[in-house]
């Protein structure tokens, strides 16, 4: 008697943990998702830090023309890990500091030296701001609009600069002195320089396009303030430099490059394909800016 | 295509130049580091070409920040028949016999980019790129290779008896200089000198056309 109360007693206790891990385990997926989502708050403020860590690193700056190579890296990853508010309360920010730091609150009597570093210092921070805004997804773009524009947020007049900065990103850096400034090889060429001039179409296509500036002073060197005002006119010009680039230069080659001429072939035409595509978004973009491709 | 058009047009290669075909006599006055010339000799085939440094600037361009690619400096034959002003200025070059652009590099600039800039250049200008002329210069400009820090780019006009025009391109830098010539029908020079003295391609170009006429 007594061993087969121990027995029950013995089925009892295992019965109760078996059910605790039933329940633990019912429970698990919620729990799981919290920890995920901790792990990806915690994942987004640490991208967000070291990246704004290396953003500001003064050694990251030293070199900032023609390109800043040493920001862009940090640049990508701010923007990706930055909340949508953080972006737009750090353009307010770093611009409302280049535009009214004075040198001659911080040294009464600067040298020419004194007054070279404390403008680099200052274009560090545009570089990184610029490239920062140029590396902003589309959507969180539109939750920034949304938030800022839209809703007339606390950093709506911010949020124009950022677009300026963005424009100017896309349109210097990416198209002009990289992409446009080379041969069109390769189908991909045409293709990521069609990725960039959409992102400066949808700004231009903005009801407040007219309004989107940046005006950056406080520099000592007057040669370096910035009076910028966004023409939306230029996402056409861009889109003739892009027709003009590929219809000069751009040839769908068939290549060697596959395991058999069957598979070179199917890469061949499927490149056809996608030029075709690619050239008849740009003619379509042309017109509807009005203009004959 | 490219090469036919090439041949078909005279092409004198006067081979590797040891020495620049023009010769500046230096001024006083400096532009980023550069000597800037109150004239030239241009010395083609045998025959001296004086020239007059009537304008000269420097060329910016904007990436993320501003910078300098090269000084630029105009000479021509007769300065007292260069207009002066925005509009008459590259229309005034048809009364040169001879003149020239000398650029001076402050930066290294591939091939890809320069041949680059120049499209740029005559799209603003709506200037044919399938004309032959323009072809057959552009074929030039990417034979002649990448612009060198410290090195310089020339481009030379003599206008011929005829009519016609020889256009020639030198590129000088330390490693296999480049100079070739082309004779081209009438109008090719302006399309040419469009580049700096026509409609502007961007701000910068806008500053240096200024600059060159002052």
């Amino acid at each position: 008697m007594k061993i087969v109360m121990l027995l029950f007693a013995l089925l009892f206790l295992v019965a109760c943990g078996a059910q605790d891990a039933i329940n633990a385990t019912k429970s698990m997926p919620g729990e799981m998702e919290q920890m995920r989502a901790k792990m990806g708050e915690t994942e987004r403020a640490l991208g967000r830090l070291e990246s704004y860590k290396g953003l500001t690193n003064e050694e990251n700056g030293r070199v900032l023309s023609p390109v800043p190579f040493g920001l862009m890296g940090y640049a990508r990853e701010f923007a990706k890990y930055a909340s949508t508010v953080e972006l737009a309360e750090i353009t307010y920010l770093w611009i409302k500091e280049i535009n009214e730091v004075s040198i001659d609150d911080i040294l009464p009597s600067p040298t020419p030296e004194d007054i070279f570093k404390f403008d680099h210092r200052k274009q560090h921070t545009q570089a990184s701001l610029q490239a920062v805004a140029g590396f902003i997804s589309r959507d969180k773009l539109n939750t920034i609009l949304r938030e800022q524009i839209y809703s007339s947020g606390r950093y709506a007049d911010a949020t124009l600069n950022l677009l300026m900065l963005r424009v100017r990103f896309l349109r210097d850096v990416m198209l002009k002195a990289s992409l446009l400034s080379e041969d069109f090889d390769e189908v991909g060429m045409l293709i990521k320089a069609i990725e960039h001039a959409e992102e400066i179409e949808y700004i231009a296509r903005q009801r407040f396009a007219l309004h989107i500036y940046l005006d950056l002073t406080g520099f000592k060197n007057n040669d370096l303030d910035i009076h910028d005002v966004f023409d939306p006119r230029e996402a056409l010009k861009i889109w003739q430099d892009i027709k003009r680039k590929a219809d000069t230069g751009l040839k769908v080659k068939y290549k060697d490059v596959a395991s058999s001429p069957v598979e070179n072939e199917k890469l061949f035409v499927e490149n056809k394909a996608r030029y075709s595509q690619a050239m008849s978004l740009v003619d379509q973009r042309i017109r509807a800016w009005g203009a004959q491709p | 295509m490219k090469l036919s058009l090439l041949l078909s047009a005279v092409v004198i290669w006067s081979g590797l130049a040891n020495a620049s075909v023009i010769t500046l006599t230096n001024g006083k006055t400096e532009k980023q580091g550069v000597l800037i010339s109150t004239g030239g000799i241009a010395t083609l085939e045998g025959q001296a070409y004086p020239l007059t440094t009537v304008g000269s600037g420097v060329r910016f361009k904007k990436v993320f920040f501003d910078v300098k690619v090269y000084v630029a400096q105009l000479l021509m034959a007769e300065e007292s028949k260069f207009v002066r002003t925005l509009d008459g200025a590259l229309g005034s070059l048809s009364q040169q016999n001879s003149f020239a652009m000398h650029l001076t590099f402050l930066r290294e600039v591939p091939m890809d980019k320069l041949t680059s800039a120049f499209e740029e250049g005559f799209a603003a200008n709506k200037v044919n790129m399938r004309d032959a002329d323009i072809m057959n210069f552009m074929n030039m400009v990417r034979l002649g290779g990448a612009g060198e820090d410290g090195g310089t780019l020339s481009v030379i006009v003599i206008r011929n008896a005829d009519g016609s025009e020889t256009i020639t391109y030198e590129v000088v830098r330390s490693h296999k200089p480049f100079l070739a010539s082309i004779k081209a029908q009438a109008g090719l020079a302006g399309k040419i000198f469009s580049l700096w003295l026509g409609v502007p391609a961007d701000d910068h170009l806008a500053k240096l056309k200024l600059e060159l006429l002052l």
